[in-house]
């Protein structure tokens, strides 16, 4: 399919008419098919050593071409869009939010992706001044495509871990390690 | 196997009882990962035994249906009637009948739709909006016509969202038989905008239809001897249960239309053409799929109008449900392939869109699958397994199957895509042995079905080539998923669970093939998961029935795996905390007293003792303030030394003389379970002299404790290192724990930093060319 499919967006209009027309016709499962979950996996790890935030994220492939095609507003696919890498970690970016104890949100630069059937790995990696602890960290990666969407996130600060669950719609959320990991 | 362990688990906890009475050890009981699942299964009955076959008044309902219906591709609408032949098997009367309406998922005002959560709204594509108002204003759902008795007089039905009642005039005995009909009609979805698990897609290049037909007529919801009437509201996660039954449908479409269906076609001289019949003739003993409607066919029939209509007819036997599909867009081949002795006809029915992957894989991954499953369970039943490139992304019914996978447009693909389409085809045929065949309850339990079929796919991907780039099925690939601490039990309802394909996907079958590769072996676990399948073919097995078979056919005690895999989140995480060498002390002193001294000198000098060596000191400048004690060797062996150990020595007997003089090391290795899924304790024990030796522990060591234990190695080598689960086969989530000596284990991170693109065939997958040879599809 040709022609420009530019996002549009959807002003919030507190609960003005249309504003719940839309709201109310949204709400469809998108059951692809049997075997459509909507979920990714991210692995986040403190390296103390590097003052460094090492990032692994898990995305279907399909997913990932199709938020970077409606983002972009031209077909991309992985394997043959040039580009794909920086339009990948601009996704990232923007949808994947780290902020350090500090309030500073970490900026992502590009490592290199993992391939296999119809998962992709992705890597990032972003400098870090202080802690993790006491942060805060959002991930809203296909909530735009999915509002099935589960982002699941494991965090591991030396010894500490924890895991934040995401789902469509869900706001950043304070990083915390249990006492007792 | 279970009855036994019973008896030894009451001894215990009278013992257990007596201490917790006296005042100062009261404790909080200890968690006991062995505990039996007796307590947690449902009793044994009648219907199903202890041991997990089905027991001697095993029955199951059955319902055969007619069914006339009607494609009209013009308004993209079904129009049905079918007569359905219920068979009471069960003990009880029955006074109503439920019935299942899937369509009714996409009516306006479902729960489906009222129950989802909203998307975000911030970034919209013209095409999401789209899709949006598409879907509310799709007039989606059954219309029930009418529902009459056999005499053709009204019953009184009601419809509770996606089930309807039937009101029975008279109450339908034990043994006893009805016959009803109803008579429907719905609007078939656009699967591309409202999506669902069928539906047509529309091309808008040459105008036609594709249409991809199931959960269409109202179907039995199952009576069981363990949920009575199944009819647990269908919100799209929780697949189907379903009653076995002969089929018999006539199927109406556009005379240029080809049908895909359930079963075997009956006419096929009234809808098939001579040269049509001539090369499925062809096709009956072809080594290779030959091609019965060809892409040149196709590419005609797309650019001309149907004349009228033709019906099809279709025979199924034995059959939980029946699909098809229609249109004049499909190329079509076909070959006969013998599998175990049963004569299938293999088949793929596709758009030239599908090409070129179509014709080269779809039909071959359909024998491949029947048959690896064939031999991992029982021979393929049916006569027919077919593949139907549709716009879902990969749905199975009985000997029919849809798949989504297509090529670029411009007819090029990418080594993922040809992967992904054989990946979706063995998965979707293989369902024809989970939940088709083996008719477990998906609207409960997903794993039953998923997870086997997922563990059986990735035995067929490890047979297609042997760097096939599974995704499901490898310990390695659930690790990120089990340390992840917010997950649900694999033993959830399918309409909860979160992270739907790892968990009900990928962690069973990894289970599995850790229950196959690790704690059973392969020859165990393929014979008790055989007799599963053997047991439970055309029946419907619950989950204690798949624990209690394995447990059955294996001789081996498996509740704790059954708990911590299927019922709790626990993780694999042990760890090696200590390890402390010992040794015999001889008590000969020509032996001993250097082996001190030797430590002694080992032990380095601190930095005081170092610094003050180079003073000056008093008895050196005046030798005489020197006397006896300083020339004292505390570790020089005396006369009286030797005397002693003589004397002890000579009171040995000859046996005691060996022991003491065999030379062993003994090394206390202490593990802790950190993750708290008992597992076995896989250790590879590293010499000194650069050799080494695998010790597999079950995991019954951990049957007193679970928490911490500690293992003795016996060895006249010398330990260098202990490696905890070396060859990566339990899922362990943390690996920096299991080696003693700590080793340094870098994260899929910095493995990918270090080495960048490493060699292995999932990356080799992006450097292959995308271009794909432009054969002509499907030649042999
Ligand atoms: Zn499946």
């Amino acid at each position: 399919m040709s022609g420009r499919r530019d996002p549009i967006r959807v002003a919030a209009r507190g609960v003005a008419a249309a504003g719940i027309c839309i709201l109310m016709v949204a709400v469809w499962p998108r059951v692809v098919a049997a075997h459509t979950f909507h979920a990714s996996l991210t692995q986040i790890e403190v390296n103390a050593s590097a003052n460094t935030v090492e990032v692994g994220i898990r995305v279907f492939v399909d997913d990932l071409e199709e938020a970077l095609t409606r983002r972009t507003g031209r077909r991309v696919r992985l394997g043959t869009t040039v580009g794909f890498d920086a339009l990948a970690l601009d996704y990232v970016s923007a949808s994947l939010g780290i902020e350090g104890a500090n309030g500073k949100r970490l900026a992502f630069s590009w490592i290199g992706r993992e391939t296999s059937v119809d998962v992709v790995w992705l890597f990032v990696e972003a400098p870090l001044n202080g802690q993790l602890d006491g942060g805060r960290l959002e991930n809203k990666l296909f909530f735009e495509l999915f509002d099935d969407q589960v982002n699941t996130v494991n965090i591991k600060d030396g010894k500490r871990r924890t895991t934040l669950t995401f789902s469509t719609g869900d706001g950043a959320k304070q990083i915390g390690f249990s006492v007792d990991s | 196997m279970i009855r036994v362990i019973a008896a030894v688990l009451v001894c215990l906890s009278s013992v257990l009882t007596a201490t917790a009475q006296s005042p100062e050890t009261v404790r909080s009981p200890r968690e006991d990962k062995f505990r039996q699942l007796e307590e947690i299964l449902p009793t044994p009955n009648t219907y199903r035994t202890a041991s997990g076959a089905p027991g001697h008044q095993y029955w199951q309902q059955r319902a055969d249906h007619v069914i006339d219906v009607e494609l009209d591709d013009a308004a993209q609408r079904i129009t049905g009637s079918e007569t359905i032949t219920y068979r009471n098997h069960s003990p009880d009367s029955l006074v109503y009948l439920w019935l299942q309406l899937d369509q009714n998922m996409l009516a306006k005002g479902s729960d489906t739709q009222l129950t989802a959560t909203a998307p975000t709204l911030d970034r919209t594509s013209f095409d999401q909006l789209d899709g949006m108002l598409t879907r509310a204003t799709f007039e989606g759902g059954h219309v029930i016509a009418s529902v009459k008795d056999a005499k053709g007089q009204p019953l009184n039905y009601t419809i509770v969202k996606t089930m309807m009642r039937v009101d029975l005039r008279e109450p339908l005995a034990p043994g006893g038989v009805v016959s009803f009909s109803v008579a429907w009609s719905y609007n078939i979805n656009n699967a591309r905008k409202v999506r669902s698990r069928s539906g047509y897609e529309y091309f808008e290049k040459d105008g036609n239809y594709l249409y991809a037909i199931a959960q269409w007529f109202p179907r039995m919801a199952p009576y069981t001897d363990a949920n009575g009437w199944q009819h647990k509201q269908f919100l799209g996660s929780g697949e189907f249960s379903l009653e076995f039954g002969d089929y018999l449908v006539r199927l109406t479409v556009p005379n240029d239309h080809v049908v895909a269906a359930t079963g075997v076609l009956q006419n096929p001289e009234a809808v098939l053409t001579a040269t049509q019949r001539q090369r499925l003739k062809i096709a009956e003993t072809a080594a290779k799929p030959v091609q019965i409607v060809t892409p040149d066919e196709v590419k005609a029939a797309e650019s001309a109008k149907p004349s009228g209509k033709k019906t099809w007819i279709f025979k199924a036997q034995n059959v939980r449900d029946f699909a098809f599909a229609s249109s004049r867009k499909f190329i079509w081949d076909a070959h006969r392939h013998d599998v175990g002795g049963n004569r299938v006809m293999a088949m793929s029915f596709y758009p030239k869109e599908g090409n070129p992957l179509w014709g080269q894989y779809s039909t071959a991954a359909i024998t491949h699958t029947l048959d690896v499953y064939s031999r991992y369970t029982f021979t393929y039943p049916y006569p027919v397994a077919i593949s139907v490139n549709a716009p879902v992304g990969g749905m199975e019914y009985p000997m029919i199957c849809f798949n989504g996978p297509r090529p670029e447009e411009d007819g090029t693909y990418s080594a993922r895509s040809k992967y992904g389409l054989i990946t979706v085809v063995i998965h979707e045929v293989g369902h024809n042995y989970f939940p088709m065949i083996v008719n477990s309850d998906e609207r409960q339990w997903t794993w039953m079905d998923e997870g086997l079929n997922t563990f059986l796919q990735y035995l067929s991907e490890r047979e297609w080539e042997e760097t096939y780039p599974s995704g499901r099925g490898e310990p390695r690939n659930i690790v990120e998923y089990m340390s992840s601490t917010d997950q649900v039990p694999i033993m959830t309802n399918s309409e909860s669970l979160l992270q739907f394909g790892n968990n009900a996907y990928a962690k069973p079958a990894t289970a599995l093939n850790i229950l196959r590769e690790t704690i059973l072996g392969r020859d165990l676990f393929d014979k008790a998961f055989k007799e599963y399948a053997r047991r439970w073919k055309f029946k419907r097995p619950m989950p204690a029935d798949f624990f209690r078979t394995m447990e059955d056919a294996s001789a081996i005690d498996l509740d704790w795996f059954w708990h911590g895999w299927f019922y709790s989140t626990d993780r694999v995480d042990i760890s090696i905390e200590r390890v402390r060498q010992f040794t015999i002390d001889t008590r000969d002193p020509d032996v001993e007293n250097p082996a001190r001294k030797a430590e002694e000198d080992a032990r380095p000098d601190s930095l005081s003792e170092q610094r003050n060596k180079a003073i000056p000191k008093a008895v050196d400048r005046d030798p005489s303030l020197k006397d006896f004690y300083n020339t004292y060797d505390r570790f020089a062996v005396t006369p009286r030394e030797r005397e002693a150990y003589a004397k002890f020595v000579a009171g040995l007997s000859p046996r005691e003389r060996e022991l003491l003089n065999s030379g062993l090391n003994f090394y206390l290795v202490e593990l802790r379970n950190v993750g708290g899924l008992v597992m076995p304790v896989l250790l590879k024990l590293e010499y000194t002299d650069g050799t080494s030796e695998e010790l597999r522990i079950p995991a019954e060591i951990w049957r007193y404790n679970s928490k911490d234990v500690s293992k003795l190695v016996m060895t006249k080598k010398e330990l260098k290192a202990i490696v905890l689960d070396p060859n990566l086969e339990t899922a362990d989530t943390d690996l920096e724990n299991n080696a003693f000596p700590r080793r340094p284990v870098k994260s899929r991170f910095q493995l990918f930093k270090q080495d960048g693109r490493q060699p292995n065939p999932m990356q080799m997958l992006e450097r292959k060319p995308e271009a794909g040879p432009n054969t002509s599809p499907g030649t042999p």
